[in-house]
Formats: structure tokens, C-alpha cells, sequence
């Protein structure tokens, strides 16, 4: 017999369920109008939302640690609340992801928290870019029409602080406004992202500080019920090229073994202008696979990708296999994510990369509910 | 053995088959005695357990929990307690109760100004997305967790245990209606199996999220409760002190099973008391037994000469009749097993009432069968039956084998010297209890008293020997007295052991009798005094849950404002009550409003004017006590009472110690301003309303339901002092029921009494039907007989029964509960319940008579 309140709330992932009320969360539809500063800040008028931020650091001595932090908001009734007076009053569940990666000793730790948000101890503003959970926290400021962030997260054993500064302006993916996952109104979500963001900051793991620096990327994306029940998960890709440009790829991956025809992608250019990549317009294919003893998932793990338009073709590889991701204290759900590097061509040039790979819905428990 | 084992058998069929009616009595007795015993104990045992479990279940797998009374804690403390690296988990929890009713057609009505309301309940306000860790409870119907979360966010949504469901008829997706701070409707949104938490109190429990409950008892940024789960490996004890430390003054962190001990400590005296009222029946049925072996031992005489004669040992004999003695207990406490547990359940119900009005909320429908307070009772059935039946059986074995018939035609001879030291130790048994008294006293603990009282009761058996020869003798003396009379009188005294035995169990049950009328009588004479001095306002109003005994209803203070602008009322008053952690213990800390209770109120002081006093204390930022306060802490007027108090401890020093009896546990009252200046509180429990000296009530009445909200009630000061009275009627209930058995076993026993006197007497009534005397005049005889010893033992009951009361009112409630009570001998109640025991007596005296009636001359003369 199913446990009643589940105090790990394993189901309410990001992309949520059959919403309980689902005329009134708000769609993410064509022809949205982003405003910023304004959409770095929370959308409650929709049901999920998450600020993801991902990248590459070395330290003064070179050795690479890729991390991952990720605020994550979860929207339990839509529609102006009553106002509660009460600072225990339910609204959103926070969800946060902490990872990092030594490369060097091949040792991946991670971290998570869930909070209801009761008495401040977890939010994300409205306004501008300011979501925490207790300690971690990661915030936007504007300096002279230009935004910068900055992050912290601690655990026990590690601890972050980052200073990130675009290296270009932010892109829109997808089209007209919209990312869509799937076919039909509403089955997509607003989705942006910093795609090369200069790093620099603290990085403490079990006592030893280390000065890093890096790039990193940030994902901001909000929506509503945007997958479907025929959808089982999906592999997403992000790459800081050498040549200055950035791609982001994503395959939203079919029960029936295929993939859905709206997955697409985003080229950036190293000037910043981007380009909308359809599932046709690219391949993005595991060569190898690897399989966690721990949730006994078996993940690709090695990918080919090209982008024949652009004249793009390497081989991606992770700086470790095991970094897969428990979320059992959070969201419940199992994924891979972790740091990678590339190495391929443009055209006839050499070329190299650093990004991240996520993939979800490889482990038979923790998959993302649809 | 096996000899006297068949011997036995035989004797007790044919014993069975001669004399059917007196066995029958005498099981009855002992079962009535065994029953009254183990139905006290386990609705006792119940309700006690019901209280454990719903705390068990409730506080579930917390190991420390934080609290500061009825002001609650802040709640950015859980913060500082997640933060520690001993506490593994931290939750919130409000628990309250309140009343709760099916809305809509359907539903019951709320009745406009009712104290009581749809159905009290307990509600629990709690952190339902992370207390998995802390309490288990199932839906149930099967829902996602999608759906579940969805169930928890809703703001108008809560969870009803399956108690409430059956007792509203309400189920999912149903409309309830919730009367604390204020009335407000949720959505049924799951109803809990019921398991664990769910079924303790029956099942009488709501929960809903933290913040929904801060919204419905209107209690923001406060905490009832912090719970805690620990990191394993920690040392319980250091972590409680290390919390303890920093947590700000009135706060305390304790182990759950400490708030049991509250419980068990408030209803410790309560069920003491029950515990004793149920053994006098058992006593009782001691003299039963003791009359009907005696009377066996008497009528087979002749047998025992038999048996002796053919070789039968005096230990035999003690056997043979110690074994009856123990099959009359097997039997009777196999009886009194069953009725004791078909009468549990109407104990019970009585006692969860008496509880819930003067205690805590309690919800409990089934009796718990609990075999060890069967065997309990079923032993002490077995045990009372062994020692009473012992001394019969003794007397037996010593007839030599030509005794037999002799002595059965004799006089008993008493020596002066045996009486003059029954009247002795009689003597010396009342010293003691008068010693004893003194001893409670100094000690301050009620046991001794009730030593005292059985002390009492043992002069009152030893006594009665001597009263038995002295009253037949006077009787015999007394001038122009009738041959009837006469005759009636010299019974008595012809065996004056076995009447005395008689003579005793009626006595005590008399006396038990009349000291708990003068006890109850005295004690509602008290509070009605009490309430006609000191109710003074025209109406009190107070919110509907406030009725819940236990509950921390409150609202706000704006009602002042709203009620003194109503035309007709020339005064309103305050009153707030809050519980405070205090040297250990939780007390009442009240805030009225002093200068309205100076001008207008009253009460009652054991020294010094009431309006002096209040305006002194409000003056000088004084405190005043209750009386039981005052006997409970030893504190007293001029004292300094040091309180805990958000911002650190606050001096108060005592006024003046003023009469009271709303609560068993006493309250420190300081003017309100004062309680809201320190505490930080502005809530109110209550409001005193004056009115205006030429309004009509009615009509202020009807203002006044116009500007309150609909969830308080509106009492007039007539319908209040009805209310108290009824309660004190309710709760001494069965203390009455209690009572009332026990006379009827010592009834029995006079019966029983009676029918072995005659059984002695049958040659004596023979030759007197030869003489000439009818069976008018025997039955007449007989009857007289009956009469003089319920009429004796009344005499003696009484005497002792205003010995008993004075020990009850004086050191054993003084001290059990701290209230003073006038001692008040009312003469007619008295008299009236006497008179029926004496009726009683006669009644009991019918059948011996009419089988003495019946006793055929030649047959009676034949042993000649």
C-alpha cells in the first residue's frame, strides 16, 4: 500500500502531470512576448518553470569540474490563491539540483532539496532573476543595461560561488516564441538560454578551495503540460564550440522508439545570432552505452552529432560515466547529467567543445511522469 | 482432599436445590461487587488508554518536541532547529479542537449560540508535504501522487478520518463546515483509513496543512508544537538540554511521553476516586458472604456432628466449608466477569462524560478488554469470597461432635469483657483515622485520608457488635413496649455476632452513603453560592469551541469594541487563558480586565474586599490566585510568582487568593493589560457583559448576536449557572450509580442476615406458634427485627457516614483537588434516603419473615 503524503514527493517533476486543473494554467502558446528583465523572474501563471545552469570550470591548475545547479518550481494549484496570511501556505513546491563533477579523480557528487517555500526559505521573485532555497541561490543583477548573475549553493562537502557573465546575449529557441516538445496547442514552453557565460568564482570540495574558471550556460524554461503520454523521455545537448559558437540540440524520445518530429535544436553564432534547427536539420545519435549499477539504467553513453548545413561533425564523450542523478529527496526522478567534451570539424577545421548532456527516462523507476 | 472434594459437591447440589433464593442473593452480591469493580476499571483503563494512544499515534515517531503552552512557539524557531546538526527532521503542528458539521442540506444546523455543535473533534494542522517521516496515515481511496498533492495544496480542502465520516456522513468531495476562530467551509478531500493515528479518540480527527490550519485558528507566525526526529546516535537527554538552552523563556523541549504524564497526573485523583467508590461494593458483598456461610455452617449443625463423629478432621471440616466459601466466589466472580463487562460500557460512558466536561477532549466508544482487570476482579471475587467465608468455616471445624444440636437451641453468651474490647478497638480504629487525617494534612497528599476513611469504616465494624447489645438492649427496657417488639429486640441480641456482622455492612454502606450525599450536597451548595456570588455579568460570550474541554479556542479583541458599542450594555470584560510551562507543570495564566471586574464583578477572596484587591493588583501589576492554585503550588498571598514570558521571566507578586471552582488546576488571573504587555497576547477566551440597568435582554440580546460572530456563544448569567449545575449533576452521576449498588448488596445482606437468624431461631418460632403466637404476629416479630437493625444501622451509618464527608471534603478533595468546600448537612435530602434504606430493610425483611411464618410447629419442635 501506497505511503499517503509522500514526503519525497517523487512524481511532480518539472513537466508535471494530468494537471488537476488544467484550465486554468497558462499555455505556452506562439507569439509570446519575453520582457526582460521581467522573464528571468517566475511565471506562477504557469505550472512548472526551472533556471538551469550548467558548465565547465578549471581550476588554476587546470583540472576540469563541470557542475549543475538547478532551481526548480513546481505550481500545486493555478489561479490567485486566497491571499494566506499564513507563511506555511502552499503554492509551489522548490525543487534545487546540486552536482559536480572532480574530472581529475572521476568523483561525482550531488546534492538536492525540496522546500514548500514555507517562512522565505525558498522562492523565486517575479520580478527579475532571484530564486533560492535556503542557502543556494542563484540571482541576476543589471549593470548598465547589462545582466550578469551570480550562484551559491553548499553542502556539507562542497560549496560554489560564481560570478557569470554573458560572453553573448541570450537566445529564444524554438520558434515564435515557443519550444515545442509535441505536437498540439500548448504542448511546449517558453524556453531561453545564456549559451556562453564566463565563469569565474570559488569552488570548495571536502575543505580544499579552488579558484575556477570556465564557461557556463543557463536554461530558463516555463510551460504548462507540455509532454504527452506517448513521450518517454528526452536526450538534450549543450556545446560550447571552440569556434566561438554554441549548439543546442534536444530529441524528445517516443514510447514507440521514436522521436518526436518537433525536437529541434538552436545554432548560435559566435556574434550571437542564432538559428532554429529542425529534426532534420541535424543528428544527434549514441554510439556506446553504459549501464548504472545503482538504478540499472542503461543510458548511450558517446554520441555522434552533425549539423550538415553548418558543416558541423565530432564525437561527444563525457568526462565521466557515472554521473547519473538520484533525485529520490526532490523530484524522484532519475537522469544522466553530466559534463562533455567534443572534438570533430567545421568544414575541414579542427574543432573542439565542452557542454552537457541530460538524458531522463532511461531508468525503469524515476521516469518523468507525462 | 478428594473425599472432602466429594463431599463437597454433594453438599453444595443439595444446598443449591434447599435453599435457591439466598444462594441466588448471595451471588448476586458478590457479583454485583465483582462487576461494579472491573467496570470501573476498565472504562477507567479505557479512557486512560485512549488518551496514551491518541498521544502515541500522534505524536508518532517524534523523540522531542518543542512547545510553550497556549501561546505556541514562534515559528522561525524551526528554522534554528533544522539548522542543528542533531535534529534529523523538524514539523510543525497546530492541534486544536473544534466542532465540525456536514454543510448543506443534509447537515445538521449550527445552533445559534449552542455550546455544543455538530461534533467535537480533534483537527490537526500539519506540514502534510514532509511529515511522512513523523506520522503514518492512509487514504482510503488509491490516489497518484499527483492527485494527492494536488488534495494537500487545496486551500479549502482537508482530510477527515473515518470516525468523522460516519459520525457527519459525509464522505469526499462532501461540504463540511468548521467553528473555530471563525466558521469556514472545506471540501472533504480524502477520508484517512482508520489506522494509527486515524483511529485513536474513534476516530474523531481532521487534518489538514500547516497553513490552512494558521488560517482557520487565526494563529500566524506561532506554532502549537515543534515536533523533532533526531540524527541516530545522539544522546536524547544532551540534545534536550542543548536545545532547551537556547530556546527563549515559557519554551520547552520535552520527550512526548511527558504530556501522557500530564494526562495520567490530571485524571490520577478522578479515577483514584472511582477506583475506591467501586470497592465499597466488593466490601460489602464480604458481610454477604460471611452471613450466608454462617447461616450454612448454622443449619447443617447436626451434619458437622455427623461427619465429625465418622472421623472427619477440623481441617476437614475448614475445607470442606472454605470450599464452599470459594465456589459461592467461583461462581459469583464468574458472574460479576460477565456483568462487569456488559457494565463497562455504561461506565464508560459515563466516565468519558465526566471527562470530557472537566478534563479533555475524549472520544472513546469501545471498552477495552483488558484481562487483567478480569482477573483482577474475578481474583479479589475469589479472595473476598476466601476470607469471609474462613471464619464460618473455622467456627465449624471447632464444634466437637457432640455439640451439635446443643448449641443450636443455646443463647451465644457475649463476655462483658469481649464487648468492652470491641468498644475499645472501635476507639482506637477512629484515633487512628483521626491521626491519619492530620498526617494527610501535614503531608499534603491525599492518600492518608484515604486510609483515614477505611479506618473509619473498620471502627464502624468494630462498633457494631457492642451497638447490637446495646440496642436490644434499650429496646427491651423501653417502656410499654409491645410483645412484638419486645420479641424483635431479643433476636437480635440473642446472636449479636451475626447481626453485628449484618449490622455492619449496612452500616458502612450507610455511612459511605451519607457521606457522599453530604460530600455532592455540600459541594453543589458551595458552587451554587459561588457562581450566585460571583456570576455577576448579564451575559458571557465565548467562541463555540471554547466548549471543548481542552481546547485553545480564542478570538479577537475587536469583540470588545463591537459588543460596548451595542445599546444597552454598560460594560464588557476580557478574559484571556493561556496554558504556561511553570516549575514543571502547566498552569493557567488568565488576563481579565481588572478595572471592569473591580466596578462590576466580584470575587469571592479569603481575605479582603474583591474590588480593593482587584484594583490593587491591577495598580501595582499584581497577580490573584485561585484558592486551588494557592493549595495545589503551596503559594500565597504576598508570594512572588516568577513566570515565564516571551521576554524573559516576569515577577508577578499574589494579591490575594480568591475562591473558585471552574478548574481543578487553579489559575494565576492578572489584569489583561498586563498579560498583553508580556505575553504579547490580545486574544480572547471570553467576555463578561454588563448591561445597563433599565436594558431589557432580550432585546440586548438580539444586538448582540447581530455584532458577534456567528461561532460565539451568547450565554445569559441564568442559562451559565444552569449549565454548571447540570455539569455537577452529570458528574457526579455515577458516583451515585456507584453508591446505590453498594447499598443494595449491604441490602442483601440484610436480607441474608435475617433469613440465618431465623434459621437459628426455628425451634424458638416454634415454640412460640405453640405458645399461641400467630404468623402475624412472628412475621411481625420478624420484621420489628429487620427494622431495628436497619434503623440501628442507620444510626451507626450516619455517625460514621458525617465522619467519612468530613475526611472527603477536608483532606481528600482538599488535597486531591484543592478546592474548599462548606461542609453542609442537609436534614431533609438525609432524611429521605434514610428513611428508604430503613423501608429497605423492612422490604429485606419480608421473605425471612414469611418463611419463619411458615415454619410448621410440630416440625420446629421435633429436634426436642
Amino acid at each position: 500500500m501506497k505511503k499517503l503524503f509522500p514526503s519525497l514527493l517523487a512524481a511532480l517533476f518539472i513537466l508535471g502531470a494530468a494537471p488537476a486543473h488544467p484550465a486554468s494554467w497558462r499555455q505556452a502558446l506562439p507569439g509570446y512576448r519575453y520582457q526582460f528583465p521581467r522573464d528571468h523572474g517566475a511565471h506562477e501563471a504557469f505550472r512548472t518553470e526551472w533556471w538551469y545552469f550548467s558548465g565547465n570550470l578549471r581550476d588554476s591548475r587546470g583540472d576540469r569540474y563541470p557542475f549543475m545547479l538547478t532551481f526548480f518550481r513546481a505550481g500545486l494549484r493555478p489561479g490567485e490563491a486566497p491571499k494566506s496570511k499564513s507563511r506555511w501556505a502552499l503554492k509551489n513546491l522548490y525543487f534545487g539540483h546540486f552536482s559536480v563533477l572532480d574530472a581529475k579523480r572521476g568523483k561525482h557528487r550531488f546534492s538536492e532539496r525540496i522546500s514548500r517555500g514555507e517562512l522565505e526559505q525558498a522562492g523565486a521573485s517575479e520580478e527579475g532573476l532571484k530564486v533560492w532555497l535556503r542557502d543556494w541561490r542563484a540571482e541576476s543583477t543589471e549593470e548598465k543595461g547589462q545582466t550578469s548573475f551570480r550562484l551559491s549553493a553548499a553542502t556539507p562537502e562542497m560549496k560554489l560561488r560564481l560570478e557569470l557573465k554573458p560572453g553573448k546575449p541570450l537566445v529564444i529557441h524554438g520558434e515564435d516564441g515557443v519550444s515545442r516538445k509535441a505536437p498540439g496547442p500548448g504542448r511546449s514552453s517558453h524556453y531561453y538560454s545564456y549559451t556562453r557565460l564566463l565563469a569565474s568564482g570559488v569552488l570548495e570540495i571536502e575543505g580544499r578551495r579552488l579558484d575556477v574558471r570556465g564557461t557556463a550556460w543557463m536554461d530558463h524554461e516555463f510551460g504548462s503540460n507540455q509532454l504527452t503520454k506517448d513521450q518517454v523521455g528526452w536526450d538534450w545537448l549543450s556545446l560550447q564550440l571552440s569556434d566561438g559558437r554554441d549548439l543546442m540540440l534536444y530529441l524528445m524520445r517516443r514510447k514507440d522508439g521514436g522521436v518526436e518530429p518537433t525536437s529541434s535544436g538552436t545554432l548560435v553564432e559566435a556574434d550571437g545570432r542564432a538559428a532554429h534547427l529542425r529534426l532534420g536539420d541535424f543528428r544527434f545519435q549514441g554510439t556506446g552505452s553504459w549501464k548504472s549499477e545503482r538504478s540499472g539504467a542503461v543510458y548511450p553513453m558517446g554520441w555522434e552529432v552533425e549539423v550538415p548545413a553548418h558543416g558541423l561533425r565530432f564525437r561527444v564523450e563525457p568526462y565521466a560515466r557515472a554521473q547519473e542523478i538520484e533525485s529520490k529527496g526532490s523530484t524522484g526522478i532519475t537522469y544522466w547529467e553530466g559534463g562533455v567534451f567534443a572534438e570533430g570539424v567545421s568544414g575541414e577545421k579542427k574543432l573542439t567543445g565542452v557542454g552537457f548532456v541530460e538524458m531522463t527516462g532511461y531508468a525503469p523507476e524515476g521516469r518523468p511522469k507525462f | 482432599m478428594s473425599l472432602t472434594f466429594s463431599l463437597l459437591r454433594l453438599l453444595a447440589w443439595r444446598r443449591l436445590k434447599e435453599e435457591p433464593f439466598r444462594l441466588a442473593l448471595t451471588l448476586v452480591g458478590v457479583a454485583l461487587g465483582v462487576a461494579v469493580f472491573i467496570a470501573v476499571k476498565m472504562a477507567n483503563e479505557t479512557s486512560t488508554r485512549a488518551f496514551e494512544n491518541s498521544l502515541v499515534a500522534i505524536s508518532g515517531k517524534t523523540q522531542l518536541e518543542v512547545s510553550a503552552g497556549g501561546l505556541g512557539v514562534d515559528e522561525n524557531l524551526i528554522l534554528r532547529l533544522r539548522d542543528m546538526k542533531e535534529v534529523k527532521r523538524a514539523a510543525p503542528v497546530m492541534q486544536r479542537h473544534v466542532w465540525v458539521r456536514k454543510a448543506g442540506e443534509s447537515g445538521a444546523k449550527w445552533r445559534r449560540g449552542a455550546p455544543t455543535q455538530g461534533r467535537a473533534v480533534l483537527a490537526l494542522g500539519l506540514d502534510l508535504l514532509g511529515d511522512n517521516d513523523f506520522r503514518g496515515y492512509q487514504f482510503e481511496n488509491k490516489y497518484s501522487r499527483e492527485e494527492i498533492l494536488s488534495r494537500i495544496a487545496d486551500p479549502q480542502g482537508l482530510f477527515i478520518a473515518r470516525g468523522v465520516a460516519d459520525a457527519l456522513g459525509a464522505g469526499v468531495g462532501d461540504s463540511v463546515e468548521i467553528e473555530a476562530a471563525r466558521r469556514m467551509r472545506f471540501r472533504v478531500r480524502g477520508v484517512l483509513k482508520p489506522e494509527g493515528m486515524a483511529k485513536s479518540m474513534d476516530g474523531r480527527l481532521i487534518i489538514m496543512d500547516i497553513g490552512v490550519a494558521q488560517e482557520v485558528f487565526e494563529r500566524f507566525g506561532r506554532l502549537d508544537r515543534i515536533d523533532l526526529i533526531l540524527e541516530d546516535g545522539g544522546e536524547i537527554e544532551s540534545i534536550r538540554e542543548k536545545i532547551q538552552s537556547f530556546l527563549p523563556p515559557g519554551a520547552i523541549v520535552e520527550r512526548p511521553a511527558r504530556r501522557g504524564r500530564d494526562v495520567e497526573k490530571m485524571l490520577a485523583s478522578f479515577q483514584l476516586n472511582l477506583t475506591v467508590l467501586s470497592v465499597i461494593s466488593l466490601l460489602v458483598g464480604c458481610f454477604l458472604i460471611y452471613n450466608t456461610m454462617s447461616a450454612s455452617v448454622l443449619r447443617r449443625r447436626g451434619e458437622i456432628a455427623t461427619l465429625r463423629s465418622l472421623g472427619m478432621t477440623a481441617r476437614g471440616i475448614v475445607c470442606l466449608y472454605g470450599g464452599e466459601a470459594l465456589c459461592i466466589g467461583l461462581a459469583g466472580s464468574s458472574l460479576g466477569v460477565a456483568m462487569g463487562v456488559f457494565m463497562a460500557q455504561g461506565a464508560l460512558s459515563f466516565i468519558s462524560q465526566t471527562i470530557r466536561n472537566l478534563y479533555a477532549f475524549l472520544e472513546v466508544r469501545h471498552v477495552l478488554f483488558g484481562p487483567r482487570e478480569l482477573f483482577w476482579g474475578f481474583g479479589m471475587g475469589l479472595g473476598v469470597s476466601l476470607v469471609s467465608g474462613i471464619y464460618p468455616a473455622i467456627v465449624a471445624s471447632r464444634q466437637s461432635p457432640r455439640q451439635g444440636a446443643v448449641e443450636a437451641r443455646g443463647k451465644v453468651e457475649v463476655r462483658p469483657a469481649a464487648i468492652a474490647a470491641y468498644a475499645a478497638s472501635a476507639s482506637v480504629a477512629a484515633l487512628i483515622a483521626y491521626g491519619l487525617n492530620l498526617r494527610a494534612l501535614a503531608q499534603g497528599t491525599p492518600w492518608p485520608g484515604y486510609l483515614s476513611a477505611a479506618a473509619v469504616i473498620l471502627a464502624t465494624a468494630l462498633a457494631s457488635l457492642p451497638v447490637v447489645l446495646l440496642g436490644s438492649i434499650i429496646i427491651r427496657r423501653l417502656p410499654g413496649g409491645a410483645v412484638n417488639a419486645w420479641l424483635a429486640a431479643h433476636g437480635l441480641g440473642r446472636h449479636p455476632h451475626r447481626n453485628a456482622v449484618t449490622l455492619s455492612s449496612l452500616a458502612i454502606a450507610v455511612a459511605m452513603l451519607v457521606s457522599l450525599i453530604i460530600m455532592i450536597e455540600s459541594f453543589r451548595a458551595t458552587v451554587e453560592i459561588w457562581t450566585r456570588q460571583t456570576l455577576r455579568a448579564d451575559f458571557y460570550a465565548a467562541p463555540a469551541s471554547r466548549f471543548i474541554k481542552g481546547s485553545k479556542a480564542s478570538v479577537s479583541e475587536d469583540a470588545i469594541q463591537a459588543i460596548g458599542g451595542v445599546s444597552g450594555v454598560a460594560a464588557v470584560g476580557g478574559f484571556r487563558a493561556v496554558r504556561l510551562p511553570w516549575r514543571g507543570e502547566r498552569i493557567t495564566l488568565a488576563g481579565g480586565d481588572f478595572r471592569v471586574e473591580a466596578e462590576r464583578g466580584r470575587r469571592l477572596f479569603l481575605e479582603g474586599d474583591s474590588k480593593e484587591t482587584i484594583t490593587r493588583a491591577r495598580e501595582r501589576g499584581e497577580a490573584i490566585i485561585t484558592e486551588t492554585f494557592s493549595n495545589l503550588y503551596g503559594v500565597k498571598k504576598g508570594d512572588l510568582l516568577r513566570l515565564p514570558a516571551p521576554g524573559g521571566e516576569v515577577a508577578v507578586r499574589v494579591a490575594g487568593v480568591y475562591y473558585d471552582y471552574t478548574t481543578d488546576g487553579g489559575f494565576v488571573v492578572v489584569d489583561r493589560e498586563f498579560l498583553k504587555k508580556h505575553w504579547r497576547d490580545d486574544r480572547l477566551s471570553a467576555l463578561a457583559i454588563y448591561l445597563t440597568e433599565n436594558a431589557r435582554p432580550e432585546e440586548v440580546r438580539k444586538s448582540l448576536e447581530g455584532v458577534l460572530d456567528p461561532t460565539m456563544v451568547l450565554i445569559s448569567n441564568a442559562s451559565l449557572k444552569k449549565r454548571v449545575s447540570s455539569i455537577f449533576d452529570q458528574t457526579f452521576a455515577i458516583t451515585y450509580a456507584l453508591e446505590f449498588i453498594a447499598v443494595a448488596v449491604a441490602l442483601l445482606s440484610v436480607a441474608t442476615g435475617l433469613s440465618s437468624n431465623i434459621l437459628e431461631r426455628v425451634h424458638e418460632i416454634g415454640a412460640l406458634r405453640a405458645m399461641g403466637l400467630n404468623r402475624k404476629g412472628i412475621i411481625s416479630a420478624i420484621m420489628g427485627e429487620a427494622v431495628i437493625l436497619g434503623a440501628l444501622s442507620v444510626l451507626v451509618g450516619l455517625g460514621a457516614g458525617v465522619c467519612l464527608a468530613a475526611i472527603l471534603i477536608f483532606v481528600v478533595n482538599k488535597l486531591s483537588f484543592g478546592w474548599t468546600i462548606q461542609y453542609i448537612f442537609i436534614w431533609k435530602t438525609m432524611a429521605v434516603y434514610l428513611l428508604v434504606v430503613v423501608l429497605a430493610s423492612l422490604a429485606a425483611g419480608w421473605l425471612p419473615a414469611r418463611a419463619a411464618a411458615r415454619i410448621p410447629i410440630r416440625e420446629a419442635l421435633s429436634g426436642e
